[in-house]
């Protein structure tokens, strides 16, 4: 589906919610659910809580839908959301962790977690690259995912973690450093850029 | 990072979510509370209906002292009649004379810093 149809999409089915048709939001999380999924995904690298978060993500856009500005895309006001609630499950689950005595945040958790992207990835280099990302810690991660595969600005990323933009120029800084060391092996996308 | 690298990042397949995902998040949508547009407007217009009560309410005390002074300053012909002698010659507060006088002056000030401070009351809830 084209952006535009996708924008149609969005614009008729938020007009329908704000009229009182709740059921027209299904076409919205019809449209964005793998997306949305595969965000919550990278961020959390926990199905189960991937799925918790994506299923959270919605019902607070659809109960915030007045907050939304129709003349801004959907999908970006929508990640921040998931985004948003992806960071408190992950701060939810270190403290379950620390009161447990679990290490997290590891290269060695990361590893022992099942990572349902990481079956998928046929590329070897790929692969590499998704194992170098999911290994960052999470606010790294977070601000690698959203910079360069959501496309938000440093402005924006700060704005939806919370956070200052130096926060996250340092963040980035600090991933891209790792991710070069980390895919020395592949010199077709390790190299400094 | 290498462009190399974020298109390789961009272009990472994204797995299936799970089948009842949408499923779920309908059915958690249908149980949420009431939510049109109607609703959303009365939340919108309620502090700008309440900012307004509130500035009449101040702006009829601000009359109602108003009245009452310059009734008993015309009243008693000029000013000094509506300061206390026990305050003295050149005494500066003003004490009307009789009891219902007061409690109209009273009921206006009320009004009037109830009418002041209700946004910030409003902001506090």
């Amino acid at each position: 589906m084209t952006d535009d149809a996708d924008r149609s999409t969005v614009r008729a089915a938020v007009e329908a919610v704000r009229r009182g048709d709740r059921e027209a939001f299904a076409g919205i999380v019809k449209l964005y659910e793998r997306r949305l999924y595969a965000l919550s995904l990278m961020v959390t690298r926990d199905p189960a809580g991937a799925e918790e978060v994506a299923q959270d993500a919605f019902v607070r856009a659809f109960l915030h839908l007045d907050a939304y500005d129709e003349r801004r895309p959907f999908y970006p006001w929508l990640s921040v959301i998931a985004v948003r609630l992806a960071q408190n499950w992950l701060v939810r689950r270190a403290r379950v962790s620390s009161r447990e005595g679990a290490e997290i945040e590891t290269d060695t958790a990361a590893a022992a977690t099942p990572d349902p992207l990481h079956e998928l990835i046929e590329d070897e280099i790929d692969r590499a690259l998704w194992r170098a990302v999911s290994a960052l810690p999470s606010g790294e991660r977070t601000a690698v995912i959203l910079h360069y595969r959501q496309g938000l600005s440093v402005a924006e990323i700060a704005s939806a973690l919370g956070v200052t933009t130096g926060t996250v120029k340092t963040q980035l800084f600090r991933a891209r450093r790792s991710l070069r060391t980390k895919l020395e092996p592949f010199p077709a996308v390790g190299s400094s850029g | 990072m290498t462009e190399s690298m974020e298109s390789k990042l961009a272009r990472l397949p994204e797995p299936a979510p799970p089948a009842a995902l949408a499923a779920t998040v309908m059915a958690r949508i249908a149980r949420a509370p009431a939510h049109d547009s109607a609703t959303a407007d009365r939340r919108a217009r309620r502090p700008e209906t309440e900012s307004i009560l509130g500035g009449l309410w101040a702006f009829i005390g601000a009359v109602l002292v108003g009245v009452v002074v310059v009734q008993r300053w015309l009243a008693a012909g000029f000013a000094s009649e509506l300061v206390s002698s026990r305050i003295g010659d050149g005494g500066l507060v003003l004490v009307p004379a009789d009891g219902w006088t007061s409690l109209v002056l009273c009921a206006g000030l009320a009004l009037y810093l109830l009418g002041l401070f209700a946004p910030l009351r409003r902001g506090r809830l």
